[in-house]
């Protein structure tokens, strides 16, 4: 009894912080420590979700995740394959063409965002180019990354064992570089729910940002705390998610050695 | 002066591709493939460029900019390096505690925090610095506590043998073995600060580079705007050349910090 109380406490400590924070948000605005008008309390954020109506968050919820669903897995398609054949086909274009990608990949993306709309046109042109600029980069670094720091002689191996370019690609290559391109993904994805949220709040008509900034400007204040809440929310969910998946596919990683 | 030759020969060949791009977007513009209203030449960008610095403001956002990066990233670190060592060393407890509401706080989009500082500290410059702070802590805290972690407790107790004072201790044993795990936290704060600060200015605030910026684009300034990227850029650039000249030079007993650089 003792062992199953004591092992719920461990993984409970973690929530108690934050539970704690929540229950201090819903009584320090009606104490009076805080102005309610700077911070309402927890259960008028929450109240004010009925008041936009559950069916329009879930529409912006929505168009939000689409647009990174969309942005992000053309990122990868663009990146993962060009990180292949730069880093494995091509090293010599690579490295040439190292120091102007090194420029490019760090200009902040969202500067680029009114390029974009400019070039791209305003509404989705704009954003999706701005995910699909932020996601890239970080994607074809881990991916030339990755297949860079694949042992040779795993290559060597497969070779004197018969195998032909297709097969070698197929179980050398990429098993190898895989983990670095997951750690690429993660931190793409991290850069481009960034973006997106900014991208949305400079010039979108839907989707979360824009709910945040809509109702800013309307001075609706407990749906920008709730907005946020529900950004904070799905951020969580997306790289939760991102961790699991990390940790389910990659099951042929060794441990590196204790230095 | 042969490693001076060398070092010229590769900022030669790594700015070859950059010329080539440059070339190559001035002549796309100039055979009108691309309309050069939308993306001006670089001949044109490079004379908006010299114009607003000569000018002076775009020097005056800039300096506006850097000092409100520069509290903000001060104020971080004096919280966020004490709170990391006392959360490491003496207060072990407490990190399970705290971490995950830490983590959580690190994950937080600071996009849609934005609202809830300017509802607190309006559009100024006490806001610009309350962002950077944020943005800043987090990553910092974490990556104190992380080199606090790694360091070789036998170091500590070979030290105590030989009669170390703990005034000593702290000075001689912990602190350069923390002092990497830092760096690295340092290093990615500074850039996250200085790109936090940009995305500030363009959503509110009436100065700074980021508000250059989104002014420039209202008045449809686009060459402007172009040299504005570049300048941001190559900003954004120094930094992080200038934190890893830093990290090197602190890092010098530290292999590893060899290895990643």
């Amino acid at each position: 009894m003792k062992n199953f109380l004591t092992a719920l406490n461990d993984q409970a400590s973690a929530f108690y912080l934050i539970i704690l924070l929540f229950i201090l948000w819903e009584i320090a605005p009606r104490v009076g420590w805080v102005n309610p008008n700077f911070l309402p309390p927890f259960s008028q954020v929450i109240a004010a979700a009925g008041q936009l109506t559950i069916y329009q968050i879930i529409l912006d919820t929505a168009v939000s995740l689409k647009r990174i669903l969309i942005g992000f897995s053309a990122a990868i398609l663009i990146a993962v394959p060009l990180g292949f054949i730069l880093a494995g086909a091509m090293p010599k274009v690579s490295r040439f063409l190292n120091s102007l990608m090194m420029f490019l990949a760090q200009i902040p993306p969202f500067i680029l965002f009114p390029v974009f709309v400019v070039v791209f046109g305003v509404g989705e042109g704009g954003i999706y180019t701005v995910i699909l600029w932020s996601a890239v980069w970080p994607i074809l670094f881990t991916t030339m990354t990755g297949v860079g720091q694949i042992d040779p002689l795993l290559i060597k191996c497969a070779r004197s064992m018969g195998a032909d370019t297709i097969d070698i690609f197929l179980k050398v290559v990429i098993p190898g570089a895989f983990p670095s391109i997951m750690t690429g993904l993660r931190s793409g994805m991290t850069m481009c729910f960034m973006m997106l949220i900014g991208a949305e709040t400079l010039g979108a008509d839907s989707g979360l940002g824009w709910l945040i900034s809509n109702a800013q400007k309307m001075g609706l204040v407990p749906r920008i705390y709730l907005a946020a809440l529900l950004v904070a929310v799905v951020g969580l969910a997306i790289n939760y998610l991102f961790e699991w998946l990390e940790n389910e596919i990659i099951i042929w990683k060794e441990q590196a050695p204790e230095l | 002066m042969h490693k001076f030759a060398v070092t010229l020969k590769n900022v030669a060949y790594g700015s070859l591709s950059i010329i080539l791009f440059l070339i190559f977007w001035q002549a796309v513009v100039v055979t009108g493939v691309v309309p050069a209203a939308v993306i001006p030449t670089p001949t044109r960008v490079a004379v908006a460029l010299c114009t607003a610095i000569l000018s002076g403001s775009l020097l005056q956002q800039t300096l506006q900019s850097l000092t409100n990066i520069s509290i903000g990233f001060l104020l971080s670190t004096a919280i966020a390096l004490p709170v990391g060592f006392l959360i490491g060393t003496f207060y072990k407890r407490f990190e399970k505690v705290l971490m995950p509401f830490m983590r959580m706080c690190e994950k937080l989009n600071p996009f849609a925090l934005f609202p809830v500082f300017m509802i607190f500290f309006g559009i100024g410059s006490l806001e610009k610095v309350a962002v950077v702070w944020w943005v800043a802590q987090w990553p910092l805290v974490f990556n104190t506590i992380d080199g606090i972690r790694g360091i070789d407790y036998f170091l500590i107790k070979t030290a105590r043998s030989m009669g170390a004072s703990r005034l000593t201790l702290f000075f001689k044993v912990i602190l350069p073995s923390t002092v990497p795990g830092i760096f690295t936290g340092i290093k990615m704060s500074a850039q996250l600060s200085f790109f936090m600060i940009i995305a500030s200015e363009m959503i509110g605030a009436s100065s700074g580079l980021g508000w250059l910026y989104l002014s420039s684009s209202a008045m449809y300034n686009v060459p402007l705007m172009y040299a504005i990227i570049i300048f941001i850029t190559i900003l954004a650039i120094i930094i992080n050349v200038l934190f890893t000249r830093l990290e090197r030079h602190f890092l010098v007993w530290k292999q590893s910090a060899f290895r990643t650089n």
